[in-house]
């Protein structure tokens, strides 16, 4: 798959809009055949993104009614997740993962989800937009098992 | 997604949750959650039929967690598919809440 692929869709910037937006990319990652542990590890990433700018995103600057979120979901040549706000300014490729406090009662239920991002991404690059933040999250492609791998054949 | 919640003796309460735990089904999955972990002394959660868990679900889970282990319970969850187990060990939660083969193990560990 050479020629570039893409998918675009815009939501809401709230709780309903995020569960509008996994709707969305399980649809088009039917549409370009993606593996399931691909849509997984995208899906993992676009709700930690996409929450983050329903939780946080309008504090002081925008009303929460005014947020909107613009994904892109290009497919091809490369796998990568455009994610893009109007929020209020948040660099999340530079936010620290916060290590998870020894004793249960210090650990907040929150802020675990940077891990995740680290996790099951390849990439994370953001960019300042004038009025709000462009996250592009790049993924490996799964390899396809090539003509000549090995077949293993089990026996008892 | 859907949830069952059973009895499972001796303190001990079972949920089996099945689907998806996304935005959807974190924010229904939540109150139930937090109604067991406040009327039960200890928690046990079959994860075999769960699909997917991010951010919201870990907050879910994290959540029941901090109300049993503040009355002196614990939380086990137990048979997480392999997607589902990379989100609990790479959100650093399994040290909160340890992981179990199965409903037999995930009952005694719950317990000690």
């Amino acid at each position: 798959m050479s020629e570039a692929l893409s998918f675009s869709s815009r939501f809401p910037g709230s709780f309903e809009g995020a569960a509008s937006a996994s709707e969305w990319l399980h649809r088009v990652s039917t549409e370009a055949a993606l593996p399931g542990k691909l849509v997984f590890a995208i899906e993992v990433c676009l709700e930690e993104l996409f929450t983050n700018v329903a939780r946080y995103g309008a504090v002081g600057t925008e009303t929460a009614a005014s947020l909107a979120v613009e994904l892109t979901l290009q497919v091809a040549p490369d796998i990568a997740l455009v994610v893009e706000d109007n929020a209020r300014p948040f660099d999340v490729s530079a936010a620290p993962v916060r290590p998870i406090a020894a004793e249960v009662a210090q650990v907040q239920p929150g802020g675990l989800g940077m891990a995740l991002l680290r996790k099951f991404s390849q990439g994370l690059r953001h960019e300042a937009l004038p009025h709000g933040n462009r996250v592009t999250v790049t993924f490996l492609r799964p390899e396809a098992p090539g003509p000549n791998a090995e077949v293993m054949t089990l026996s008892s | 997604m859907e949830w069952t919640v059973v009895d499972a003796g001796n303190g001990v309460t079972l949920i089996e949750v099945r689907g998806r735990m996304d935005v959807a089904g974190a924010l229904t999955a939540d109150p139930v959650f937090a109604d067991v972990a406040q009327n039960s002394d200890n928690l046990i959660v079959d994860l075999s039929g769960l699909d997917f868990l991010a951010s919201l679900g870990i907050r879910t889970l994290v959540s029941a967690c901090k109300t049993l282990h503040a009355k002196n319970g614990g939380m086990v969850v137990f048979a997480p598919q392999e997607n589902v187990e990379q989100v609990l060990r790479a959100s650093g939660i399994d040290t909160i809440i340890p992981i179990a083969t199965d409903q037999a193990a995930a009952e005694a560990q719950v317990k000690l």
